[in-house]
């Protein structure tokens, strides 16, 4: 897809009638300012791309002049390469000005390839751009047809591919060489690329070097040239286009809904699971508007997979009205219908030991809203550092269990101050515990201590020379229980105190 | 159906109103089962229900800045988790940073498994009940500990009947200071008792009981609750009774 009048389009489709009116967008380059795009009223004016704005203006005074955007521009493309997902997953953005989509196996879907080219073509008319859209076999093919065929750049919005002699047929420029390249052939009499094609390969390479074999070849199909999708492929899409456009939010719950139903079924076909899902809207502007969900196990349930969808179906902006809902299986992992019953050991149970469906679904609900990093499970890991004893582990996996995978002695405190909160303490020198310690404003008589439990920096990890702390469980006198330690030794101007912990 | 004006009738009506409102009074939770904390001894006889229910929400409000609230919490959590139930905690991001993080080897010292403990933090107060809701309406974990600031009436009645759809217990953590009404079942202060881990309990059921002890042990071996002082004065005189007039 070539889409030659790019800038000017996107600012045309906000005024109406803008595209009456010679106008340009124009780029700085230090003192001079050139014409970056033109739309067609100044093409016919006689103005081009490059021209000094000065002589523009001297040319066409009634011109509109507005700053170019290129990034802006680009962004935009994107969008639009986004918005082709309605046609086929892959899809890419092509330079600054084009688009592929690759739609090998899918034209059928639209009624064949003319047809799919002319919906295209409308529905990029309707939106307002300016395109030239060719189907090939190959890339190359499909972009030479694109931007060279019929005499380049007026007439027709669809180009009829005409194959191999119709690519000969094409000027040179047509095979994606360097402008340079182009040049230079063009003075030695190469005008179309049958004249190269007819060349030994190895005078060409000698002379100009590989490019043009290579594209050649690309063009040709007798090299690879796969396209790099903007999207991760998806295993499973499904589609539904309306007549009219959608916004309101019941509308679209229940398009979700039945679209979810729908994938649950073909994932029941598939024996299959989903593990990603995303739900997309295309908006009649030309944009489009997804969430995704994710779950912990693969779920074909489509009572739970709509239910996670729901919780972010608010966020989803319907803007002007959809035309268009898919929903896509992005991951999924074979399901059994033995998986679906109970099965397993050693995993977060319901009353009889078995894996449990109904759990993950809560998981996936809460992991869902509150992100993964939310919600975690515990393992042992093995350091005497009290914040390092624990790892994250799966939240419905296996996970060692029992008393022989936790260390119980010495004591530990049931809760834990991810930063240590510094206290005010009297103690017996040299290595005394606390008498007396002050603790968020509150001032606390020692009655018992227990210690000190000296834990020493793990020396690989740590600067050679950070602090042994002693361990202390200190028990008040209205009989409150805290971990406090010292950090290093006792010194005569006072050591450094710190509560750790709480035991209840 | 008895009419008004018999004697007899009216009587059976009253009856009829009082079972009623002893019901509702102990709260729907009562059918889905209670648990035993010391296996039907003293501290169970002493409980309004025999034990303590599922199906409904309890609180325990925190005594100071301490841990012991939560050492009690944790440990009816254990009681309603029995062997292979699981435990859900829940907690906010700031209420954390005030009172720390429950720290799993400590609990596993006093009995709860980590394996079956998952612990849920989330960003905002709002969150963190709507992470509550899902829990104990799932049904899923046996019991769930919620530790949020500002749980307002409202936001307790729906715990509470989130817990009762779910039939499963729910453990509201609250500091002390908060006294105003509440929905739970039941409302427990607690206070520590040296040595540990015991506790001096304070319970106010919903429906006027109260009890208090000076010192309940927790077993961590049996994972059982010990009455190890003798009752306090106020739980030998009857259940207040409630005039249905």
């Amino acid at each position: 897809m070539w889409l030659p009048r790019l800038p000017t389009d996107r600012i045309e489709r906000l005024r109406p009638g803008a595209s009456a009116e010679p106008r340009a967008t124009v780029l700085t380059e230090g003192h001079r300012r050139r014409l970056a795009a033109v739309n067609r009223a100044a093409a016919a004016a006689g103005l081009v791309p490059g021209l000094g704005l000065a002589e523009a203006e001297a040319r066409v005074p009634e011109l509109f002049v507005h700053p170019a955007t290129p990034e802006e521009d680009r962004a935009a493309l994107r969008r639009l390469a986004f918005w082709c997902g309605r046609w086929s997953p892959w899809t890419a953005v092509d330079g600054e000005d084009g688009l592929w989509l690759d739609v090998t196996g899918a034209a059928h879907l639209f009624g064949g390839e003319a047809a799919l080219l002319a919906e295209i073509a409308a529905r990029l008319r309707g939106l307002g751009f300016a395109a030239r859209l060719a189907i090939a076999d190959t890339p190359g093919m499909a972009w030479a047809f694109a931007r060279f065929a019929d005499g380049g750049g007026k007439g027709a919005s669809v180009v009829p591919a005409g194959g191999r002699d119709g690519l000969f047929a094409l000027p040179v420029a047509a095979l994606r060489l360097a402008e340079a390249l182009v040049a230079d052939l063009a003075r030695l009499g190469f005008g179309t690329v049958g004249d190269l094609a007819l060349q030994p390969r190895a005078a060409l390479a000698r002379r100009f070097g590989r490019e043009i074999g290579r594209r050649l070849d690309q063009a040709l199909g007798r090299i690879d040239e796969p396209i790099d999708p903007l999207a991760p492929p998806a295993t499973l899409r499904i589609r539904q286009a309306f007549a009219e456009p959608v916004s309101a939010p019941e509308d679209i719950a229940r398009i979700a809904r039945d679209l979810t139903e729908a994938l649950a079924r073909r994932l029941g076909d598939a024996a299959e699971g989903a593990r990603r899902l995303a739900f997309q809207l295309f908006r009649v502007d030309g944009s489009l508007a997804e969430i995704e969900i994710g779950t912990v196990r693969p779920s074909r349930d489509a009572r739970h997979l709509f239910r996670l969808l729901a919780e972010k179906l608010e966020s989803l902006d319907p803007g002007f009205g959809a035309d268009m809902a898919l929903i896509e299986a992005r991951a999924s992992e074979p399901l059994g219908p033995a998986q679906m019953a109970l099965a397993g050991a050693g995993r977060i149970a319901g009353d009889d030991g078995g894996e449990d469906a109904d759990m993950a679904a809560l998981l996936d609900r809460l992991i869902g809203r509150l992100g993964g990093a939310a919600v975690a499970r515990y393992a042992p890991r093995e350091s005497h550092i009290p914040e390092r004893a624990l790892r994250r582990a799966d939240p419905l996996g296996d996970a060692p269990t029992g008393s022989d995978a936790w260390r119980l002695d010495p004591p530990r405190p049931i809760r834990l101050f991810a930063r240590p909160e510094p206290v005010e303490a009297v103690a017996e020198l040299p290595d005394g515990p606390p008498a007396f310690f002050r603790w968020r404003k509150i001032g606390r008589r020692v009655r018992r201590a227990e210690g000190p439990e000296r834990i020493a920096a793990e020396w690989w990890r740590e600067a050679e020379d950070a602090p042994a702390r002693d361990y202390y469980r200190i028990e008040d006198d209205s009989g409150r229980r805290y971990w406090l330690y010292r950090d290093g030794p006792a010194t005569p101007e006072g050591a450094r105190w710190f509560l750790h912990g709480l035991f209840g | 159906m008895a009419t008004l004006t018999d004697g007899a009738g009216r009587r059976a009506l009253l009856e009829d109103l009082r079972a009623k409102i002893g019901r509702i009074e102990r709260g729907r939770g009562a059918d889905a089962g209670t648990v035993a904390l010391d296996g039907g001894g003293p501290l169970d006889r002493a409980l309004p229900w025999g034990g303590l229910p599922r199906g409904a929400l309890h609180e325990v409000a925190m005594e100071g800045a301490g841990a012991a609230g939560i050492g009690f919490a944790a440990a009816l959590a254990i009681r309603f988790a029995g062997i292979s139930g699981v435990v859900f905690w829940i907690a906010t991001r700031l209420g954390e940073i005030e009172t720390g993080l429950p720290y799993p080897p400590g609990l596993a010292a006093l009995g709860l498994d980590p394996a079956r403990l998952l612990h849920v933090r989330a960003a905002r107060a709002r969150d963190a009940l709507w992470a509550a809701e899902e829990a104990l309406r799932s049904g899923k974990p046996a019991a769930t500990l919620i530790e949020v600031e500002d749980v307002d009436l409202v936001a307790g009645r729906r715990l509470q009947l989130a817990a009762e759809a779910g039939g499963l217990a729910g453990l509201l953590l609250r500091p002390a200071q908060r006294t105003e009404a509440s929905a739970a079942l039941s409302r427990w202060q607690v206070a520590p008792a040296a040595p540990a881990p015991a506790w001096h309990l304070r319970l106010r059921a919903r429906g006027g009981a109260e009890r208090e002890w000076d010192r309940i042990e927790w077993d961590h071996a049996t994972h059982r609750f010990r009455v190890a002082a003798a009752l306090a004065d106020r739980s030998d005189r009857a259940p207040q009774t409630r005039r249905v007039g």
